[in-house]
């Protein structure tokens, strides 16, 4: 990125980001510097790459004019703790409106590959068409600036996502990667393929402990585009932290928003993990798809209980001080630390866990490993099954998927293998395909066609205005259990103001874990302090907002019609009593919620899309 | 009064998880709190199943929840 002023919001062509483009069908690539058109190209991430997305009709996403944007943040590779991310953009094969048009789509994930195409000299790759065979492509800092080669894949086909990174790091030592399972290699029947990261200690470990970039099946269409992995390749180019960067990134640590994610060591609340106490203190953890029970039932999934069995360790990404993975090992007979059993984060641990009829974690670790391995969306992927063995519940007669029920471990592990290998597509395209063939969609929990994570569609009528994953681009999911609040003024307030807002940190770099909304004036702080551009608080809300707002507009161009924006049918016909949060998602309640976010968003949009 | 206090995920940790016990007159949310060295911010506060400000006053026989406020990722 070259920045040429410090005003990026009244000169916004003073920084400009290179681009390369590859095109995959004929294996050649161009470099350019693209100034910035205003600050949602400057802040980056999906701010930028929506606006590539919008100037192109595509009607499949299986198709070569659909292009895959691999992009940054403006505080990716740069001292600002947690600043890694890379961004994966593309018209979904996941995500489609009823009338079968492809919404576009983001996905974001950590580990150090972001950094390192940071460090490479690019700031964003745009792979246009599709390779007649399978390739990968290797980005790297030359002495003449960036400079990119594409080579065969085929020795890479048929490993998992984690044995892939390994056997490019032993040919690239000071790379990182982003590599496909395959599920992405079998996209066409699987629709909801994952990126898969690779991070410093998975590299170190010789351990799976990749990051992904999960949403939205971006795996599935670097599959289709047979561009297996992507390598970043350049020395380590952190700059050094001057004493104003110390400042921001000891706020980073301290702020109470972040130290909810740190160790419980650390004196935090052990990550994301810790929300399934939170949550059961009112029924509201998903239980056989999305029902909880009532019961104690998940106690099994409670951190003691998990340390009974598993040595739990906290870990971090690349320099960061939040550390927030909690990594599960198998203990040697002599009670020392073994290999690694999977990372427990909230989501998988419920989607393959309590939500399927599982609660023994040593089952649980087994198929989020499985997964990731596969290289699928665990959300997407866990929210499926359930609705599979839901379906079978109700139907003993005509069951799905040779019977599978809640709680058959083995059976259920035979599927994950079979959908993540490609022969199983009525799982691997989702549930909203799956629900729409066998008849009975009340149940089954997406919302526009992408499936819902581990929070209750009951606690939480946002969900039909997160334009790119529930609860990654509305920040509104836990809104009820924190505050409690059920007035429809409310609920339009925290949509049409902070929940939006979530979308942020996919445009600058950093991980939401930092904790603080967007308005924070640790955000322009560290912004001024990376870059030197000068840029408000205020500014960085408006262009979050703007750029939220066209990922709106563009679900509407794409075909979506107004009742797409609902909920699954049962949180409406068939309210669940075990839940002791207020039941206050009414028809009504939401239809004339929806009605009074519209009415503050449309004006809004206005203009935002190309003619 | 006697007050019921719960605790959830890792504000147990070195307390307990359920446990009778006694305040003053007019004690608040706040005071139980304080009194349990607990941090203030992203604390979710129950009395007798539902949500109330720091400010909100207990009565004797009440019970008080507190939770760690945490978020999804
Ligand atoms: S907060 Fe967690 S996910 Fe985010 S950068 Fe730090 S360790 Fe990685």
């Amino acid at each position: 990125m070259r920045i040429l002023s410090q005003n990026p919001v009244t000169d916004p062509s003073t920084v400009l980001y290179r681009r390369c483009v590859v095109d995959l069908e004929t294996g050649t690539a161009t470099q350019e510097d693209v100034p910035c058109k205003n600050l949602e190209d400057v802040l980056g991430g999906f701010g930028r790459s929506y606006q590539i997305l919008a100037e192109r009709k595509i009607s499949e996403a299986y198709c070569p004019e659909n292009p895959l944007i691999l992009n940054i943040g403006i505080l990716t590779g740069s001292t600002v703790m947690t600043g890694l991310r890379s961004y994966f953009s593309s018209y979904s094969p996941l995500k489609q409106s009823r009338k079968g048009l492809p919404s576009a789509m983001w996905s974001a994930g950590s580990g150090n590959f972001g950094n390192k195409l940071k460090w490479t000299g690019l700031d964003e790759v745009i792979f246009e068409n599709r390779s007649a065979t399978p390739v990968y492509a290797v980005f790297s800092d030359g002495e003449n600036g960036p400079q990119v080669e594409i080579k065969p894949a085929v020795h890479l086909l048929g490993l998992t996502g984690h044995e892939k990174i390994m056997a490019l790091h032993k040919e690239y030592a000071d790379a990182h990667f982003a590599v496909i399972g395959p599920a992405g290699e079998n996209f066409n029947s699987v629709y909801m393929g994952a990126i898969i990261l690779s991070t410093d200690n998975q590299l170190k470990s010789g351990e799976g402990k990749s990051r992904f970039a999960g949403r939205g099946g971006m795996g599935s269409m670097m599959g289709y585009k047979n561009l297996i992995a992507i390598v970043a390749q350049s020395s380590d180019k952190m700059g050094k932290i001057t004493p104003d960067m110390r400042d921001v990134n000891r706020d980073v640590i301290k702020n109470g928003g972040s130290a909810r994610f740190q160790p419980v060591s650390q004196g935090g609340h052990g990550g994301t993990w810790a929300n399934i106490d939170v949550l059961q203190a009112f029924h509201a953890v998903p239980e056989n798809n999305f029902r909880p029970k009532g019961d104690e039932d998940v106690a099994g999934l409670f951190r003691p209980n998990v340390e009974k069995d598993f040595d739990v360790h906290s870990e971090a990404c690349f320099r960061c001080g939040i550390r927030c993975h909690n990594n599960l090992y198998h203990r040697n007979a002599d009670g020392s630390r073994g290999a690694l059993a999977a990372k427990f984060d909230f989501e998988p641990l419920i989607l393959f866990g309590s939500n399927i009829g599982i609660n023994d974690s040593r089952q649980v670790t087994e198929l989020i490993h499985l997964c990731d391995y596969l290289g699928m969306d665990a959300i997407s992927l866990g929210s499926t099954i359930s609705y599979v063995l839901d379906y079978n519940a109700r139907h003993p007669d005509q069951p799905l998927c040779d019977g599978v029920a809640f709680g058959q471990f083995d059976q259920i592990r035979e599927l994950i293998v079979r959908t993540g290998r490609g022969k199983l597509s009525e799982v691997g395209r989702g549930v909203k395909r799956l629900s729409e063939q066998t008849g009975e969609t009340s149940y089954a929990m997406h919302v526009k066609g992408l499936e819902l994570p581990a929070y209750l569609p009951e606690t939480n009528p946002a969900y039909a205005f997160a334009i790119a994953g529930g609860h990654m681009s509305m920040g509104t999911h836990m809104y009820l259990a924190k505050e409690g609040k059920t007035g429809l003024d409310d609920w339009v307030e925290v949509i049409t103001r902070q929940g939006l807002l979530q979308v942020g940190y996919d445009m600058i770099g950093l991980c939401k874990f930092v904790g603080v909304g967007m308005g924070h004036e640790l955000i322009s702080r560290a912004i001024g302090e990376a870059t030197g551009l000068k840029v408000s608080s205020e500014e960085i809300v408006t262009a979050v907002r703007r750029a939220y707002l066209r990922g709106l507009a563009l679900e509407l161009r794409q075909g979506y019609e107004d009742d797409e924006y609902t909920l699954p049918g049962q949180v409406f016909e068939n309210p669940n009593p075990n839940v002791t949060l207020p039941a206050f998602v009414t028809r009504e309640f939401f239809a004339r919620m929806k009605q009074r976010v519209w009415a503050i968003f449309k004006p809004e949009m206005e203009g935002l899309l190309p003619e | 009064m006697q007050i019921t206090v719960k605790l959830y995920g890792s504000l147990c940790i070195g307390r307990f998880h359920s446990a009778v016990r006694e305040y003053p007159d007019s004690s608040t949310i706040q005071t139980i709190v304080t009194d349990l060295g607990i941090p203030s911010e992203y604390l979710i506060r129950l009395k007798n199943g539902y949500h109330v400000p720091l400010e909100e006053v207990v009565q004797n026989g009440d019970t008080v929840s507190l939770l760690p406020m945490l978020d999804g990722g």
